[in-house]
């Protein structure tokens, strides 16, 4: 047990550090929502308004991001460069693999957080640690929540390319769906917004306590009952190999 | 009980594997023992990749006993890309830790291989500290591959290490693969380059007929197979497979 921890911390490293030394990821979940905030916050006056309310979005991107960006899209890539195929073909080996993809996704999408939130905190009220954590649990909800969905899709025989392509589609369509439902009101989009799990994901982050634990009690079934299905059918041959 | 009896063995008996209305084996059976390297021949489509991932239960046999006394196996597949911006002394230590449970450390290895083969250890070295994203294809090939021997793996299946690799480190893969078996190690290893299967493997399997057919020597296969060079008697029997 305690070789298998050694050996999870030890994978967490090297997934970690390959993530953060690519600057296109961090570009576009970190440094970009960074910038849109400010673009948006005074371009729109949106200083007067609440941080949780306007930042809820920026939150569920960056979980959004690095739960299919990252931990989903990293395993559909160690799938289809062969390496799953070579050495995590054991069941200890598949939960040690996906133990360790989400603890160091987990781990990056909160320095994500923390990054984002000392970058605008304090154009509104200013840092205050008791926000900050608010804040975190409802994120890390977030995340588990996209987790979720990216378990179920790196179960599909999709390559790299068609993964990379289907996430930036869905990514793209539940913010657009999300956002013009906000600004429109109108009842279709309302409705279509109830299958839309960045909608649920900004509901998550601007959630009181009471809302947040009846989200967890949806939420973390939905990702154990995920990780279930992800070890019991994870792919392990690349989808290009002719088995 | 004889030191012949307590030596560790794969055995595969009566195996039969059907794909797609095609047989791939029949009634085929071979084993594989404690410090020996066994090679397995056969043309493209032949079995040899389906067999190895049998072994390492990648696939089920239709019917066949499979005994295998081995604790501690590795499996280098034919194609493995890997991380661009990791480099492949994090990348070793990344698939070792989902193989055995020691911390692998690059100066055990460096003894390891300065034993086997002096003339590597220093090139070894170089390419642990080198990016991926800068090795060639043949570098990572015989890196991945004298990394997998000199784990802790007892039993050690390679699908064609070294295609790709130039002559003088297809030698010292061979060379090591040797000091390895001495020391213990059985290795099943596939391969098109019939000379070096032939030169280098204490017994070797040709698939036809689909069966492993043993053979102890380069000249036992020739005679058999009525030729008077290795590529020849591959091709003739490579021809009783295709009819």
């Amino acid at each position: 047990m305690m070789n298998s921890v050694m050996s999870l911390f030890r994978i967490c490293g090297i997934f970690i550090k390959e993530q953060f030394k690519e600057p296109i990821q961090v570009f576009w979940i970190m440094l970009s929502p960074c910038l849109l905030f400010y673009f948006h916050a005074y371009g729109n006056g949106l200083l007067e308004m609440n941080y949780l309310e306007v930042s809820s979005w920026y939150y569920s991107y960056v979980a959004a991001s690095v739960a299919l960006f990252g931990f989903s899209f990293y395993i559909v890539g160690r799938r289809e460069s062969g390496f799953i195929r070579s050495f995590v073909y054991t069941r200890k080996a598949k939960l040690l693999f996906l133990g360790a993809q989400f603890v160091s996704y987990l781990l990056v999408a909160l320095v994500y957080f923390s990054a984002f939130y000392l970058a605008t905190a304090s154009l509104f009220d200013g840092y205050n640690l008791d926000e900050y954590f608010f804040l975190l649990i409802r994120f890390s909800l977030c995340f588990l929540f996209f987790c979720s969905f990216g378990i179920a899709l790196s179960l599909l025989p999709l390559n790299f390319q068609n993964a990379n392509t289907i996430i930036s589609i869905s990514l793209f369509s539940m913010i657009g769906l999300a956002f013009t439902g906000h600004l429109s009101g109108s009842e279709y989009l309302q409705i279509a917004n109830h299958a839309n799990p960045f909608q649920y994901a900004v509901e998550i982050m601007r959630s009181k306590t009471s809302a947040f634990s009846q989200y967890s009690l949806y939420v973390i079934p939905l990702y154990m009952a995920s990780n279930v299905m992800g070890v019991m059918m994870f792919r392990v041959n690349p989808v290009w190999s002719r088995y | 009980m004889s030191k012949q009896d307590a030596a560790k063995k794969l055995i595969v008996d009566d195996l039969d594997y059907v794909i797609s209305d095609k047989v791939i084996y029949s009634k085929a059976s071979m084993e594989v023992n404690e410090g020996e390297i066994r090679g397995v021949l056969g043309p493209n489509g032949a079995g040899k990749t389906t067999f190895f991932d049998i072994i390492c239960s990648l696939r089920n046999a239709d019917r066949g006993i499979i005994k295998n006394d081995f604790l501690n196996q590795v499996y280098l597949s034919q194609t493995i890309m890997t991380p661009p911006v990791l480099r492949m002394g994090d990348i070793s230590r990344l698939a070792l830790s989902f193989i055995s449970p020691k911390r692998p450390s690059k100066q055990v290895f460096l003894d390891r291989l300065n034993s086997w083969a002096p003339e590597v250890s220093n090139r070894f070295s170089e390419i642990w500290s080198k990016k991926s994203a800068i090795c060639s294809y043949g570098e990572k090939r015989w890196f991945f591959t004298l990394t997998l021997l000199a784990s802790e793996s007892d039993l050690i299946i390679l699908d064609e290490p070294t295609a790709g690799v130039d002559p003088e480190f297809r030698h010292y893969i061979w060379k090591c693969l040797s000091a390895a078996a001495k020391e213990g190690r059985a290795i099943l290893v596939s391969s098109h380059n019939v000379n070096e299967v032939a030169d280098n493997c204490d017994v070797f399997y040709m698939i036809y007929g689909h069966r492993f057919n043993i053979f102890n020597s380069s000249e036992e296969f020739m005679s058999c197979h009525e030729a008077d060079s290795l590529d020849r008697a591959f091709i003739n029997a490579a021809t009783m497979t295709s009819n």
